[in-house]
Protein backbone atom coordinates (compact mmCIF):
# COMPACT_ATOMS: atom_id res chain seq x y z
CA UNK A 1 0.00 0.00 0.00
CA UNK A 2 2.71 2.47 0.85
CA UNK A 3 4.68 1.33 -1.67
CA UNK A 4 1.99 1.93 -4.73
CA UNK A 5 1.58 5.75 -2.58
CA UNK A 6 4.98 6.59 -2.87
CA UNK A 7 5.34 5.46 -6.25
CA UNK A 8 2.47 7.22 -7.58
CA UNK A 9 3.79 10.09 -5.61
CA UNK A 10 7.05 9.96 -7.61
CA UNK A 11 5.40 9.59 -11.10
CA UNK A 12 3.62 12.78 -10.13
CA UNK A 13 6.15 14.48 -9.40
CA UNK A 14 8.16 13.57 -11.87
CA UNK A 15 5.71 14.31 -14.88
CA UNK A 16 5.64 17.87 -13.07
CA UNK A 17 9.07 18.11 -13.05
CA UNK A 18 9.31 17.19 -17.06
CA UNK A 19 6.56 19.74 -17.80
CA UNK A 20 8.45 22.11 -15.83
CA UNK A 21 11.40 21.47 -17.93
CA UNK A 22 9.92 21.40 -21.39
CA UNK A 23 8.26 24.68 -21.08
CA UNK A 24 11.58 26.21 -19.83
CA UNK A 25 13.30 24.64 -22.40
CA UNK A 26 11.15 25.62 -25.31
CA UNK A 27 10.48 29.08 -23.67
CA UNK A 28 14.06 29.86 -23.22
CA UNK A 29 14.52 28.78 -26.84
CA UNK A 30 12.48 31.04 -28.35
CA UNK A 31 13.69 33.91 -26.13
CA UNK A 32 17.30 32.84 -27.10
CA UNK A 33 17.17 32.44 -30.46
CA UNK A 34 14.64 36.15 -30.98
CA UNK A 35 17.66 38.08 -29.01
CA UNK A 36 20.53 36.01 -30.38
CA UNK A 37 19.32 36.55 -34.29
CA UNK A 38 17.15 39.82 -33.68
CA UNK A 39 18.96 41.70 -31.02
CA UNK A 40 22.54 41.19 -33.53
CA UNK A 41 20.35 42.86 -36.40
CA UNK A 42 18.41 45.58 -34.24
CA UNK A 43 22.33 46.53 -32.89
CA UNK A 44 24.12 46.80 -36.05
CA UNK A 45 21.82 48.88 -37.22
CA UNK A 46 21.00 51.11 -34.69
CA UNK A 47 19.27 53.32 -34.72
CA UNK A 48 18.12 53.12 -37.91
CA UNK A 49 16.32 49.92 -37.81
CA UNK A 50 14.08 51.97 -36.05
CA UNK A 51 13.46 54.54 -38.49
CA UNK A 52 14.19 53.26 -41.94
CA UNK A 53 11.96 51.96 -44.52
CA UNK A 54 12.94 48.45 -45.57
CA UNK A 55 16.19 48.28 -47.74
CA UNK A 56 15.38 46.66 -51.36
CA UNK A 57 14.94 42.70 -51.21
CA UNK A 58 18.69 41.23 -51.92
CA UNK A 59 20.56 44.32 -50.89
CA UNK A 60 23.60 44.31 -48.75
CA UNK A 61 21.84 46.71 -45.51
CA UNK A 62 18.58 46.10 -44.26
CA UNK A 63 17.06 49.23 -43.57
CA UNK A 64 14.45 49.38 -40.72
CA UNK A 65 10.56 48.57 -39.55
CA UNK A 66 10.07 52.11 -39.27
CA UNK A 67 6.83 52.35 -41.23
CA UNK A 68 5.51 49.23 -39.32
CA UNK A 69 6.58 50.33 -36.05
CA UNK A 70 4.63 53.78 -36.71
CA UNK A 71 1.61 51.25 -38.39
CA UNK A 72 1.85 49.07 -34.61
CA UNK A 73 1.05 52.18 -32.78
CA UNK A 74 -1.29 54.12 -35.06
CA UNK A 75 -3.46 50.85 -34.78
CA UNK A 76 -2.89 50.03 -31.02
CA UNK A 77 -3.81 53.58 -30.17
CA UNK A 78 -7.34 53.76 -32.03
CA UNK A 79 -7.82 49.93 -31.32
CA UNK A 80 -7.21 50.51 -27.24
CA UNK A 81 -8.96 54.15 -27.30
CA UNK A 82 -12.07 52.87 -28.19
CA UNK A 83 -11.67 49.17 -27.22
CA UNK A 84 -11.06 50.19 -23.44
CA UNK A 85 -14.58 51.89 -22.78
CA UNK A 86 -16.47 50.15 -24.53
CA UNK A 87 -14.93 46.80 -22.44
CA UNK A 88 -15.45 48.47 -19.54
CA UNK A 89 -18.83 49.61 -20.08
CA UNK A 90 -19.92 46.77 -21.32
CA UNK A 91 -18.19 45.08 -18.21
CA UNK A 92 -20.35 47.27 -16.08
CA UNK A 93 -23.79 46.91 -18.05
CA UNK A 94 -23.94 42.83 -17.27
CA UNK A 95 -22.08 42.61 -14.07
CA UNK A 96 -24.31 45.49 -12.66
CA UNK A 97 -27.61 44.71 -14.53
CA UNK A 98 -30.37 45.20 -12.37
CA UNK A 99 -34.07 45.07 -14.73
CA UNK A 100 -35.01 41.74 -15.59
CA UNK A 101 -34.81 42.87 -19.34
CA UNK A 102 -30.90 44.59 -18.69
CA UNK A 103 -29.86 41.28 -17.35
CA UNK A 104 -31.28 39.31 -20.23
CA UNK A 105 -29.60 41.32 -22.81
CA UNK A 106 -26.64 41.08 -20.40
CA UNK A 107 -26.84 37.10 -20.85
CA UNK A 108 -26.63 37.69 -24.18
CA UNK A 109 -23.68 40.37 -24.38
CA UNK A 110 -21.53 37.83 -22.00
CA UNK A 111 -22.28 34.68 -23.99
CA UNK A 112 -21.42 36.85 -27.34
CA UNK A 113 -18.36 37.99 -26.15
CA UNK A 114 -16.94 34.68 -24.96
CA UNK A 115 -18.10 33.05 -28.48
CA UNK A 116 -16.05 35.82 -29.77
CA UNK A 117 -13.06 34.80 -27.94
CA UNK A 118 -12.55 31.41 -29.02
CA UNK A 119 -12.92 32.86 -33.00
CA UNK A 120 -9.77 32.35 -35.08
CA UNK A 121 -8.62 35.52 -35.50
CA UNK A 122 -8.10 35.61 -39.38
CA UNK A 123 -11.89 34.56 -39.41
CA UNK A 124 -12.61 37.74 -37.61
CA UNK A 125 -10.42 39.74 -40.08
CA UNK A 126 -11.94 38.37 -42.45
CA UNK A 127 -15.61 38.97 -41.29
CA UNK A 128 -14.43 42.71 -41.19
CA UNK A 129 -12.95 42.91 -44.85
CA UNK A 130 -16.75 41.64 -45.54
CA UNK A 131 -18.06 44.38 -43.37
CA UNK A 132 -16.03 46.74 -44.96
CA UNK A 133 -16.43 46.03 -48.39
CA UNK A 134 -19.55 46.12 -48.18
CA UNK A 135 -20.31 49.35 -46.81
CA UNK A 136 -17.54 50.94 -49.19
CA UNK A 137 -20.06 52.26 -52.08
CA UNK A 138 -22.46 53.60 -49.67
CA UNK A 139 -19.55 55.76 -46.92
CA UNK A 140 -17.43 56.81 -50.22
CA UNK A 141 -20.35 59.02 -51.06
CA UNK A 142 -19.23 61.45 -48.09
CA UNK A 143 -16.12 59.66 -47.42
CA UNK A 144 -14.55 59.68 -51.25
CA UNK A 145 -11.21 58.04 -49.68
CA UNK A 146 -13.03 54.58 -48.04
CA UNK A 147 -11.31 51.12 -48.83
CA UNK A 148 -12.18 47.59 -46.86
CA UNK A 149 -7.75 47.65 -46.70
CA UNK A 150 -7.52 50.07 -44.43
CA UNK A 151 -5.68 51.26 -40.96
CA UNK A 152 -9.51 51.94 -39.65
CA UNK A 153 -10.72 48.19 -40.66
CA UNK A 154 -6.83 47.22 -39.09
CA UNK A 155 -8.29 48.95 -35.95
CA UNK A 156 -11.21 47.33 -35.84
CA UNK A 157 -10.55 44.13 -36.26
CA UNK A 158 -7.87 44.13 -33.44
CA UNK A 159 -10.41 46.02 -31.16
CA UNK A 160 -12.59 42.64 -32.04
CA UNK A 161 -9.97 40.80 -31.24
CA UNK A 162 -8.93 41.86 -27.43
CA UNK A 163 -12.27 43.54 -26.69
CA UNK A 164 -13.72 40.19 -25.29
CA UNK A 165 -10.50 39.76 -23.10
CA UNK A 166 -10.79 42.98 -21.42
CA UNK A 167 -14.84 42.51 -21.19
CA UNK A 168 -14.56 39.75 -19.79
CA UNK A 169 -11.78 39.72 -16.82
CA UNK A 170 -13.44 42.95 -15.77
CA UNK A 171 -16.76 41.34 -15.69
CA UNK A 172 -15.03 38.51 -14.03
CA UNK A 173 -14.16 40.50 -11.48
CA UNK A 174 -17.08 42.81 -11.22
CA UNK A 175 -18.86 39.78 -10.41
CA UNK A 176 -16.30 38.45 -7.61
CA UNK A 177 -16.54 41.58 -5.73
CA UNK A 178 -18.53 40.71 -2.15
CA UNK A 179 -21.87 41.78 -2.14
CA UNK A 180 -21.02 43.62 1.12
CA UNK A 181 -18.71 45.67 -0.99
CA UNK A 182 -20.84 46.73 -3.74
CA UNK A 183 -23.73 47.58 -0.93
CA UNK A 184 -21.63 49.91 0.59
CA UNK A 185 -21.21 50.95 -2.83
CA UNK A 186 -25.12 51.36 -3.64
CA UNK A 187 -25.93 52.77 -0.48
CA UNK A 188 -23.62 55.63 -0.84
CA UNK A 189 -26.72 57.17 -2.74
CA UNK A 190 -25.09 57.42 -6.30
CA UNK A 191 -26.00 56.69 -9.39
CA UNK A 192 -25.54 52.92 -11.17
CA UNK A 193 -22.70 54.86 -13.03
CA UNK A 194 -20.80 56.58 -10.08
CA UNK A 195 -21.45 53.31 -8.15
CA UNK A 196 -19.79 51.34 -10.93
CA UNK A 197 -16.83 53.87 -10.71
CA UNK A 198 -16.65 53.15 -7.12
CA UNK A 199 -16.40 49.21 -7.43
CA UNK A 200 -13.87 49.73 -10.64
CA UNK A 201 -11.63 51.75 -8.33
CA UNK A 202 -12.08 49.00 -5.93
CA UNK A 203 -10.43 46.02 -8.80
CA UNK A 204 -7.87 48.70 -9.33
CA UNK A 205 -5.42 45.69 -9.97
CA UNK A 206 -7.85 43.79 -12.39
CA UNK A 207 -8.78 46.51 -14.38
CA UNK A 208 -5.19 47.32 -15.05
CA UNK A 209 -4.10 43.33 -16.07
CA UNK A 210 -7.11 43.23 -18.18
CA UNK A 211 -6.05 46.42 -19.46
CA UNK A 212 -2.57 45.06 -19.97
CA UNK A 213 -3.74 41.35 -21.93
CA UNK A 214 -5.79 43.42 -23.74
CA UNK A 215 -2.93 45.65 -25.35
CA UNK A 216 -0.58 42.92 -25.62
CA UNK A 217 -2.83 40.81 -27.60
CA UNK A 218 -3.43 43.87 -29.88
CA UNK A 219 0.71 44.52 -30.15
CA UNK A 220 0.65 40.98 -31.08
CA UNK A 221 -1.86 39.84 -33.34
CA UNK A 222 -1.53 38.90 -37.02
CA UNK A 223 -3.75 36.95 -38.34
CA UNK A 224 -6.64 39.66 -38.15
CA UNK A 225 -4.73 42.12 -39.70
CA UNK A 226 -4.06 40.02 -43.05
CA UNK A 227 -7.19 40.83 -44.61
CA UNK A 228 -7.94 44.53 -43.15
CA UNK A 229 -4.62 46.82 -42.45
CA UNK A 230 -3.30 44.64 -45.52
CA UNK A 231 0.93 46.05 -44.62
CA UNK A 232 2.95 48.26 -46.39
CA UNK A 233 6.51 49.09 -46.23
CA UNK A 234 6.03 53.16 -46.72
CA UNK A 235 5.44 55.55 -43.77
CA UNK A 236 1.73 56.82 -44.61
CA UNK A 237 0.72 60.28 -45.37
CA UNK A 238 -0.55 61.49 -42.07
CA UNK A 239 -3.35 63.49 -43.63
CA UNK A 240 -6.87 63.44 -43.33
CA UNK A 241 -7.02 60.17 -45.74
CA UNK A 242 -4.52 58.06 -43.61
CA UNK A 243 -7.45 55.95 -41.66
CA UNK A 244 -8.36 54.80 -45.19
CA UNK A 245 -4.88 53.43 -46.14
CA UNK A 246 -3.22 50.58 -45.75
CA UNK A 247 -0.70 50.57 -43.02
CA UNK A 248 2.10 48.05 -42.30
CA UNK A 249 2.58 46.19 -38.72
CA UNK A 250 5.38 44.58 -36.74
CA UNK A 251 3.65 41.66 -36.97
CA UNK A 252 2.95 41.60 -40.23
CA UNK A 253 6.44 42.29 -40.67
CA UNK A 254 7.83 39.44 -39.22
CA UNK A 255 5.42 37.40 -41.32
CA UNK A 256 6.29 38.70 -44.67
CA UNK A 257 9.54 39.48 -44.42
CA UNK A 258 10.31 36.28 -42.69
CA UNK A 259 8.37 34.25 -45.58
CA UNK A 260 10.88 35.78 -48.30
CA UNK A 261 14.13 34.12 -48.96
CA UNK A 262 16.34 37.11 -48.97
CA UNK A 263 18.76 37.10 -46.48
CA UNK A 264 18.84 40.70 -45.78
CA UNK A 265 14.63 40.49 -45.42
CA UNK A 266 14.98 37.78 -42.98
CA UNK A 267 16.83 39.45 -40.80
CA UNK A 268 14.40 41.94 -40.65
CA UNK A 269 11.88 39.83 -39.40
CA UNK A 270 13.86 38.76 -37.00
CA UNK A 271 14.96 42.70 -36.03
CA UNK A 272 11.01 43.07 -36.13
CA UNK A 273 10.49 39.89 -33.75
CA UNK A 274 13.15 41.47 -31.31
CA UNK A 275 11.08 44.52 -30.99
CA UNK A 276 7.49 43.53 -30.77
CA UNK A 277 9.23 40.70 -27.87
CA UNK A 278 10.72 44.12 -26.33
CA UNK A 279 7.54 45.81 -26.36
CA UNK A 280 5.23 42.73 -25.02
CA UNK A 281 8.70 42.71 -21.74
CA UNK A 282 8.21 46.26 -21.36
CA UNK A 283 4.29 45.88 -21.14
CA UNK A 284 5.12 43.35 -18.72
CA UNK A 285 7.28 45.33 -16.60
CA UNK A 286 5.45 48.05 -16.43
CA UNK A 287 2.53 46.44 -15.50
CA UNK A 288 4.37 44.26 -13.04
CA UNK A 289 5.19 48.21 -11.62
CA UNK A 290 1.76 49.48 -11.65
CA UNK A 291 0.45 46.12 -9.41
CA UNK A 292 3.05 46.10 -7.07
CA UNK A 293 2.09 45.50 -3.58
CA UNK A 294 -1.91 45.37 -4.76
CA UNK B 1 -45.55 63.80 15.52
CA UNK B 2 -45.56 62.57 12.18
CA UNK B 3 -43.52 59.18 12.03
CA UNK B 4 -40.29 59.49 10.05
CA UNK B 5 -40.71 56.07 8.63
CA UNK B 6 -43.87 54.12 7.61
CA UNK B 7 -44.35 50.85 6.45
CA UNK B 8 -47.94 49.42 5.18
CA UNK B 9 -48.74 45.85 4.61
CA UNK B 10 -44.99 44.96 3.13
CA UNK B 11 -44.60 41.99 1.08
CA UNK B 12 -41.75 41.08 -0.04
CA UNK B 13 -40.19 38.21 -1.82
CA UNK B 14 -36.77 36.86 -3.83
CA UNK B 15 -37.32 34.30 -6.46
CA UNK B 16 -40.36 33.35 -5.83
CA UNK B 17 -40.22 32.99 -1.73
CA UNK B 18 -42.01 35.30 0.71
CA UNK B 19 -39.38 36.88 2.84
CA UNK B 20 -41.61 39.53 4.66
CA UNK B 21 -45.51 38.97 4.76
CA UNK B 22 -47.16 42.17 5.43
CA UNK B 23 -45.19 43.90 7.12
CA UNK B 24 -46.95 47.58 8.72
CA UNK B 25 -44.51 49.79 10.76
CA UNK B 26 -44.43 53.44 12.06
CA UNK B 27 -41.01 54.55 13.66
CA UNK B 28 -40.62 57.97 15.21
CA UNK B 29 -38.12 60.52 14.61
CA UNK B 30 -34.97 61.06 16.72
CA UNK B 31 -35.27 57.74 18.22
CA UNK B 32 -33.29 54.33 18.35
CA UNK B 33 -35.40 51.69 16.84
CA UNK B 34 -34.81 48.20 17.51
CA UNK B 35 -36.03 45.46 15.70
CA UNK B 36 -34.78 41.85 16.80
CA UNK B 37 -36.10 38.57 15.95
CA UNK B 38 -34.12 34.76 15.07
CA UNK B 39 -32.03 34.36 11.90
CA UNK B 40 -34.17 34.24 8.90
CA UNK B 41 -37.04 35.95 10.55
CA UNK B 42 -36.53 38.81 7.67
CA UNK B 43 -35.16 41.49 9.62
CA UNK B 44 -32.51 42.67 7.73
CA UNK B 45 -34.29 42.11 4.50
CA UNK B 46 -37.00 44.53 6.21
CA UNK B 47 -33.96 47.12 6.46
CA UNK B 48 -33.07 46.59 2.58
CA UNK B 49 -35.98 47.23 1.72
CA UNK B 50 -36.44 50.86 3.26
CA UNK B 51 -33.18 52.25 1.21
CA UNK B 52 -33.92 49.62 -1.79
CA UNK B 53 -30.28 48.00 -2.00
CA UNK B 54 -33.05 45.04 -2.52
CA UNK B 55 -33.20 46.05 -5.56
CA UNK B 56 -29.97 44.60 -6.43
CA UNK B 57 -30.79 41.10 -6.04
CA UNK B 58 -32.17 39.16 -8.45
CA UNK B 59 -36.26 37.89 -8.69
CA UNK B 60 -37.25 40.58 -6.29
CA UNK B 61 -41.06 41.59 -5.51
CA UNK B 62 -42.10 44.15 -3.47
CA UNK B 63 -45.82 45.07 -2.38
CA UNK B 64 -46.66 47.48 0.07
CA UNK B 65 -46.10 50.95 1.34
CA UNK B 66 -42.51 52.54 2.35
CA UNK B 67 -42.87 56.25 3.16
CA UNK B 68 -39.79 57.41 4.46
CA UNK B 69 -39.40 61.16 5.91
CA UNK B 70 -41.61 61.49 3.08
CA UNK B 71 -40.45 60.00 0.24
CA UNK B 72 -43.10 57.25 -1.15
CA UNK B 73 -40.10 54.50 -1.37
CA UNK B 74 -41.55 52.27 -4.74
CA UNK B 75 -43.25 54.60 -6.46
CA UNK B 76 -42.66 54.41 -9.98
CA UNK B 77 -41.43 58.26 -9.95
CA UNK B 78 -39.20 58.22 -7.18
CA UNK B 79 -35.22 57.96 -7.84
CA UNK B 80 -33.80 54.82 -5.73
CA UNK B 81 -30.18 57.30 -5.79
CA UNK B 82 -32.44 60.35 -4.06
CA UNK B 83 -33.69 57.06 -1.56
CA UNK B 84 -30.42 55.87 -0.64
CA UNK B 85 -29.51 59.39 0.17
CA UNK B 86 -31.86 60.05 2.65
CA UNK B 87 -31.13 56.96 4.67
CA UNK B 88 -27.83 56.24 5.53
CA UNK B 89 -26.69 52.26 5.68
CA UNK B 90 -24.23 50.39 7.97
CA UNK B 91 -23.83 46.83 7.54
CA UNK B 92 -22.96 43.36 9.17
CA UNK B 93 -19.50 43.48 8.17
CA UNK B 94 -17.56 46.32 8.00
CA UNK B 95 -17.29 47.47 4.95
CA UNK B 96 -15.09 50.50 4.26
CA UNK B 97 -13.62 50.56 0.62
CA UNK B 98 -10.76 48.73 1.51
CA UNK B 99 -8.07 50.55 -1.17
CA UNK B 100 -9.08 53.66 -0.23
CA UNK B 101 -8.05 56.36 2.46
CA UNK B 102 -9.76 56.90 6.13
CA UNK B 103 -10.07 60.34 4.36
CA UNK B 104 -11.65 59.47 1.22
CA UNK B 105 -13.92 56.35 2.33
CA UNK B 106 -15.76 59.67 4.63
CA UNK B 107 -15.73 62.07 1.57
CA UNK B 108 -16.92 59.37 -0.78
CA UNK B 109 -20.34 60.29 -0.67
CA UNK B 110 -20.49 64.02 -0.04
CA UNK B 111 -17.98 63.73 -3.35
CA UNK B 112 -20.16 61.82 -5.55
CA UNK B 113 -23.73 63.44 -4.54
CA UNK B 114 -21.98 66.69 -4.97
CA UNK B 115 -23.08 68.09 -1.52
CA UNK B 116 -20.17 70.30 -0.84
CA UNK B 117 -19.01 73.12 -2.72
CA UNK B 118 -14.96 73.26 -1.57
CA UNK B 119 -12.41 71.03 -0.07
CA UNK B 120 -12.85 73.34 3.00
CA UNK B 121 -16.23 72.36 2.98
CA UNK B 122 -15.50 68.64 2.27
CA UNK B 123 -12.65 68.66 5.32
CA UNK B 124 -15.29 70.20 7.71
CA UNK B 125 -17.62 67.71 6.67
CA UNK B 126 -15.26 64.93 7.14
CA UNK B 127 -13.87 66.40 10.34
CA UNK B 128 -17.81 66.58 11.68
CA UNK B 129 -18.82 63.00 10.91
CA UNK B 130 -15.56 61.35 12.23
CA UNK B 131 -16.08 63.12 15.41
CA UNK B 132 -19.82 62.03 15.53
CA UNK B 133 -18.27 58.24 15.26
CA UNK B 134 -16.33 59.10 17.91
CA UNK B 135 -12.88 58.19 15.25
CA UNK B 136 -11.72 61.45 15.20
CA UNK B 137 -8.65 61.76 17.82
CA UNK B 138 -7.79 58.48 16.59
CA UNK B 139 -7.29 58.66 12.89
CA UNK B 140 -6.67 62.54 12.87
CA UNK B 141 -2.91 62.09 12.19
CA UNK B 142 -3.34 59.29 9.37
CA UNK B 143 -6.36 60.63 7.59
CA UNK B 144 -4.02 59.43 4.73
CA UNK B 145 -3.41 56.03 5.42
CA UNK B 146 -6.29 53.14 4.18
CA UNK B 147 -8.90 51.86 5.81
CA UNK B 148 -8.01 48.71 5.73
CA UNK B 149 -5.38 49.65 8.22
CA UNK B 150 -7.65 50.16 11.25
CA UNK B 151 -8.90 47.40 13.95
CA UNK B 152 -12.35 45.96 13.27
CA UNK B 153 -14.13 48.24 15.92
CA UNK B 154 -12.60 51.39 14.19
CA UNK B 155 -13.34 50.42 10.52
CA UNK B 156 -17.24 50.11 11.82
CA UNK B 157 -17.25 53.46 13.47
CA UNK B 158 -15.65 54.70 9.95
CA UNK B 159 -18.50 53.24 8.07
CA UNK B 160 -20.87 54.83 10.41
CA UNK B 161 -19.05 58.33 10.24
CA UNK B 162 -19.01 57.32 6.27
CA UNK B 163 -23.15 57.06 6.55
CA UNK B 164 -23.33 60.43 8.79
CA UNK B 165 -21.27 62.21 6.24
CA UNK B 166 -24.19 62.06 4.00
CA UNK B 167 -26.38 64.13 6.82
CA UNK B 168 -29.39 61.57 6.26
CA UNK B 169 -32.09 61.65 7.89
CA UNK B 170 -32.73 58.07 8.28
CA UNK B 171 -29.31 55.37 10.09
CA UNK B 172 -30.16 51.96 9.01
CA UNK B 173 -27.53 49.41 11.42
CA UNK B 174 -27.50 45.78 9.99
CA UNK B 175 -26.38 43.85 13.05
CA UNK B 176 -23.11 46.33 13.21
CA UNK B 177 -21.28 44.87 16.25
CA UNK B 178 -22.17 40.99 15.35
CA UNK B 179 -18.56 40.66 14.27
CA UNK B 180 -16.83 42.79 17.09
CA UNK B 181 -15.74 41.92 20.34
CA UNK B 182 -17.28 43.31 23.59
CA UNK B 183 -15.15 46.49 24.02
CA UNK B 184 -15.55 47.55 20.56
CA UNK B 185 -19.05 46.87 20.97
CA UNK B 186 -19.49 48.58 24.15
CA UNK B 187 -18.45 51.69 21.97
CA UNK B 188 -20.71 51.29 19.30
CA UNK B 189 -23.60 50.88 21.55
CA UNK B 190 -22.69 54.37 23.10
CA UNK B 191 -22.20 55.61 19.86
CA UNK B 192 -26.22 54.36 18.79
CA UNK B 193 -27.40 56.31 21.77
CA UNK B 194 -25.47 59.45 21.09
CA UNK B 195 -26.37 59.52 17.36
CA UNK B 196 -30.20 59.75 17.96
CA UNK B 197 -29.51 63.73 18.28
CA UNK B 198 -28.53 63.76 14.59
CA UNK B 199 -30.42 60.72 13.10
CA UNK B 200 -33.37 58.34 13.74
CA UNK B 201 -31.71 54.82 13.90
CA UNK B 202 -33.06 51.52 13.19
CA UNK B 203 -30.89 49.14 14.35
CA UNK B 204 -31.14 45.07 13.21
CA UNK B 205 -30.32 42.57 16.14
CA UNK B 206 -30.47 39.22 17.18
CA UNK B 207 -28.97 39.83 20.54
CA UNK B 208 -32.68 40.89 22.94
CA UNK B 209 -30.00 42.39 25.49
CA UNK B 210 -28.53 44.29 22.99
CA UNK B 211 -31.60 45.45 22.03
CA UNK B 212 -32.81 47.02 25.40
CA UNK B 213 -29.54 48.54 26.30
CA UNK B 214 -29.91 50.77 22.82
CA UNK B 215 -33.35 51.02 21.95
CA UNK B 216 -36.21 53.29 22.77
CA UNK B 217 -38.36 51.22 20.59
CA UNK B 218 -38.59 47.38 19.81
CA UNK B 219 -40.15 45.47 17.18
CA UNK B 220 -39.87 41.58 17.19
CA UNK B 221 -40.32 39.65 14.00
CA UNK B 222 -40.98 36.22 13.31
CA UNK B 223 -41.28 34.70 10.09
CA UNK B 224 -41.60 37.75 7.99
CA UNK B 225 -44.27 39.46 10.26
CA UNK B 226 -43.73 42.32 12.87
CA UNK B 227 -45.17 40.01 15.65
CA UNK B 228 -45.00 42.54 18.29
CA UNK B 229 -43.39 46.28 18.66
CA UNK B 230 -43.88 49.08 21.60
CA UNK B 231 -41.07 50.76 24.00
CA UNK B 232 -38.87 49.02 25.00
CA UNK B 233 -39.02 48.94 28.91
CA UNK B 234 -42.99 47.98 28.20
CA UNK B 235 -41.86 44.82 25.67
CA UNK B 236 -39.01 43.64 28.12
CA UNK B 237 -41.36 43.77 30.87
CA UNK B 238 -44.83 43.34 30.18
CA UNK B 239 -44.78 41.75 26.68
CA UNK B 240 -48.34 41.07 25.12
CA UNK B 241 -47.33 37.98 23.00
CA UNK B 242 -45.83 34.46 24.14
CA UNK B 243 -43.46 34.39 21.29
CA UNK B 244 -42.20 37.64 22.49
CA UNK B 245 -41.86 36.39 25.95
CA UNK B 246 -40.12 33.44 25.02
CA UNK B 247 -37.73 35.16 22.43
CA UNK B 248 -36.64 37.93 25.14
CA UNK B 249 -36.33 35.52 28.01
CA UNK B 250 -33.95 32.96 25.79
CA UNK B 251 -36.51 30.29 26.01
CA UNK B 252 -36.96 30.52 21.83
CA UNK B 253 -36.93 27.07 19.88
Amino acid sequence: MRTARKLKSAAILSSLLAAFLLTVVLVGHIIATVAYRGLAVVASNFPRVFTDIPAVPGAQEVGGVGPHLLGTALLVAIAFSIGVPISLLAAVFTAESLKPWERKLGKVTRLMTHMLIEFPTIVVGLSVYGIMSALTPYVKTFVPGFKPFSLLSGAVALFLVSVPYMYAQVEDGLKSIPQHVREAAYSLGAGRFLTSYVLLKYLKSTVYAALSIGLARMISETAALFFTAFGSDVYPLLDAQVLFRPIGSLTLAVYYFGLTGYENWVDLSWAASFILFALSLALFTVSKFLLRGR
Amino acid sequence: MEPVIHIENLWVSISGRDILKGVNLEVPRNVVFAIMGPSGSGKSTLLRALNRILDLYEGLAVRGKVVVDGIDVYNSKTDPSVVRRTIGMVFQIPNPIPNMSIYDNVALGPKINKLVRSRAELDELVKWALEKAYLWDEVKDRLNSPASKLSGGQQQRLCIARALAMKPKVLLMDEPTSNLDTVATAKIEELIVELKKEVTVLIVTHNPFQASRVSDYVAFMYDGQIIETGPTGQIFTRPRNKLTEKYITGKFG
